[in-house]
């Protein structure tokens, strides 16, 4: 049974809720209607996997401000060393030299570490065992996050990442740039199946992810005359790198 | 901040904001930008009507079902290991996260934007608690650097401010040295406050939805500083008006894509990030501790009246940034953190008609305002219902009713009236002098002020009509004559 003290208040307030809705307080299910139209189905149906990556390459290029690269699996460690490499020289201040590195399996499957150090990149792998300071520090200081993203969106040119043991929130958060890996085969139309692989989570009697972002290019503002600026709080670069395996 | 942002009337107000030549025009500009790209990504997408439609029944469903969603919502963030609280005033809402910062000995706050946040007055009770509290989002910034200044619309707060005034503000008060550009700017904001959020002890967020079947959280934002802020401290609290949530993330999909194109005229906006309970026990980042505030302050109230269908309102501006009033007025005019139609239909809701009681009026009734709604809100109904509220129980101004009594009386009568225009077509001759009258009639100031009165020639419109008539009809008659010649 739940803790009395971390729920307050809410006897009273759900009792005046169903006052002024004119009813006996509602305490069972209500029968949830279902949507009433398909049309957040129908966007991109029956797009195959190339047009999809298609679309998600140019709304990212033109819309969103960022980089996409299509590769394969084999060129991955040559593609995004380059990719880090390219931040290393762009970047706006000079003070920490790493890239943090997810320690996502299917992201250190994929990748050859010493391929990137002999790149000359210097790395940070992400120890949830080592603490919150240690982990934090590192992505303060490094200049590009890497992670791999479980879905993205080709509508909107978002990455979906959940917050994982392997994969902290501020990988793709604290460094200037962002770098996400994500394989042709998770590239859906739109966030109609990203919320649909939650509910089925949810249906499943599981816990959601404790921060689950969907991520579309770098930060942003229109706040100063709605003019873009690219790059407020969080990353001020990112790249997607797409791998072509199919 | 709280509802009320200004002391003034609202015709002082308005009087002062419209000598303001630069908002006036930046205002007419933005409304311009912002519905041109929320037509299009509404015309992107395709079906707008259907979504819109999908949209307002989600948010009626969860209205008419609301006790049972909060329910289900807060048990399951205690099930997540969160904490929930009912506020059924801004006062409980308060105290209660006076209490949450009391017992963490929290010395800094970090706060990303949150208009309920602000309807509360919250950042008031934090800095009386001797924390110091730091808005993040670059507009709310702007405005907490400038003294506190109001906010002129509820996506972009700062929107009444141009680059030089803010380069201004930021070398008076934080130091900046750099040009005007708003990059250079941003990313001084950037390099400035980016300690606060690693020393910050708390983070407040608001609650764009509240999914109620997963207990979770959900941010929609762009720049970055809601996520540092639900990253990095050790404590988060959420506070959302208690209607703002949906049953499910099936739900959640429709509603995000409806407020996104909206808002900004995206598919989605940079970010959107769904927040469940704190932290899971092996992960590093991220909060220990997690409260959710649930507030009422008045909304259980509309919930209960005939004005219920604000509260489908999803906050996304749409109807702001079409209407013709706030065009012409600008946001601080309202005098409210509300503007707009959706502010002048909430504000007195929330607020009370005593300080609120012009804005129904701040509307021509075009609307305009009900047609870009995303949940489909008849907002211009809602004004009018206000109007008639206020008529009724007598909140109207006094000289506005003694004029309609004075007219009622008259026109029920048809003798004394055919009296009275004689009457007042030979006074308005006598009176009117190069189009203006010697005194000003209550409710007509506003209009005999800004208009010249055409020259009278002391002949009452009946009696000029009823001659017309004549000369007409005898006219017709010559010239049907004319014709069988």
């Amino acid at each position: 049974m739940t803790n009395p003290a971390r729920l307050q208040n809410r006897t009273a307030f759900l009792e005046n809720i169903a006052k002024v809705l004119d009813r006996p307080r509602r305490t069972q299910a209500p029968v949830r209607p279902a949507l009433k139209y398909r049309c957040h189905q129908e966007v991109m149906a029956g797009w195959s996997p190339d047009q999809l990556r298609d679309r998600l390459v140019d709304y990212t290029e033109n819309a969103l401000g960022a980089k996409a690269i299509v590769t394969t699996k084999a060129q991955l460690s040559r593609v995004l060393s380059e990719a880090c490499l390219a931040y290393q020289q762009n970047t706006l201040s000079d003070d920490g030299k790493d890239v943090v590195l997810s320690a996502d399996v299917r992201l250190q499957a994929g990748i050859d570490i010493n391929q990137l150090t002999q790149a000359g990149l210097s790395l940070y792998v992400w120890d949830s065992s080592l603490g919150y300071d240690a982990n934090i520090r590192a992505c303060e200081r490094a200049k590009v996050g890497v992670v791999f993203a479980e879905q993205a969106l080709a509508e909107s040119g978002t990455m979906v990442l959940y917050s994982q043991v392997e994969q902290g929130r501020v990988i793709s958060l604290l460094p200037e740039a962002s770098v996400f890996i994500v394989p042709k085969s998770a590239i859906v139309p739109r966030l109609t199946q990203a919320t649909a692989v939650l509910t089925e989570k949810a249906k499943a009697g599981k816990r959601m992810p404790s921060c689950i972002n969907f991520i579309s290019g770098p930060s942003s503002t229109a706040d100063i005359e709605l003019i873009k600026v690219v790059g407020v709080h969080g990353p001020i670069f990112a790249t997607y790198i797409i791998l072509d395996d199919q | 901040m709280s509802m009320k942002t200004s002391h003034a009337t609202f015709k002082e107000r308005i009087d002062i904001q419209m000598q303001d030549d630069y908002m006036r025009q930046s205002v007419a500009n933005a409304q311009e930008r912002m519905f041109t790209n929320r037509a299009k990504a509404a015309e992107a997408l395709g079906n707008w009507e259907q979504w819109r439609e999908m949209g307002k029944e989600i948010r009626q469903h969860v209205l008419e079902n609301l006790d049972y969603y909060l329910e289900q919502l807060s048990d399951k963030v205690v099930e997540n290991g969160g904490n929930v609280f009912f506020a059924s005033t801004a006062e409980e809402a308060r105290g209660y996260i006076e209490g949450v910062l009391k017992e963490k000995k929290a010395k800094k706050i970090v706060k990303s934007k949150s208009m309920v946040t602000e309807e509360i007055d919250l950042n008031k009770a934090i800095i009386g608690l001797g924390c110091e509290v730091i808005e993040t989002d670059l507009g709310e910034y702007i405005l907490q650097v400038d003294d506190c200044d109001p906010p002129s619309h509820i996506v972009v707060p700062a929107l009444h401010k141009n680059r030089t005034q803010i380069r201004d503000i930021f070398k008076e008060k934080v130091g900046y040295q750099g040009t005007n550009d708003p990059e250079e700017m941003t990313r001084f904001v950037r390099q400035h406050i980016r300690h606060d959020f690693l020393e910050a002890d708390i983070g407040i967020t608001g609650c764009n939805f509240a999914v109620a079947e997963t207990g979770t959280v959900s941010l929609v934002t762009n720049e970055g500083n809601a996520r540092l802020a639900t990253s990095l401290p050790k404590t988060h609290i959420a506070v959302m008006g208690m209607e703002r949530l949906v049953p499910t993330f099936e739900e959640l999909d429709i509603v995000v894509s409806l407020l996104c194109r909206s808002a900004v005229g995206l598919p989605l906006t940079g970010y959107v990030t769904a927040l469940t309970g704190p932290r899971e026990s092996d992960q590093c980042d991220g909060p220990e501790e997690f409260h959710l505030v649930i507030v009422d302050n008045g909304r259980s109230a509309i919930l209960g009246s005939e004005f219920k269908d604000i509260l489908r309102c999803i906050r996304c501006a749409a109807c702001v940034n079409t209407c013709p009033a706030y065009r012409h007025i600008g946001g601080q005019s309202y005098g409210s953190i509300y503007s707009g139609p959706v502010g002048a239909v909430l504000s007195p809701l929330l607020g009370g008609y005593e300080d609120f009681k012009e804005l129904p009026y701040a509307c021509s009734l075009c609307q305009s305002c009900n047609d870009v709604c995303p949940v489909k809100i008849p907002l211009s109904d809602l004004l009018l219902k206000h109007r008639r509220v206020m008529a009724e129980s007598k909140l109207t101004p006094l000289g506005e009713r003694a004029a309609a009594g004075f007219f009622n009386f008259v026109n029920a009568r048809p003798a004394l009236w055919g009296k009275t225009v004689k009457a007042g077509a030979k006074v308005a001759n006598a009176t009117i002098k190069d189009g203006k009258m010697p005194f000003n009639v209550g409710p007509l100031k506003d209009w005999t002020d800004s208009r010249d009165l055409p020259q009278p020639d002391g002949e009452s419109f009946r009696s000029w009509f009823k001659n017309r008539q004549q000369t007409k009809g005898d006219q017709q008659k010559n010239e049907a004559g004319d014709h069988h010649d």
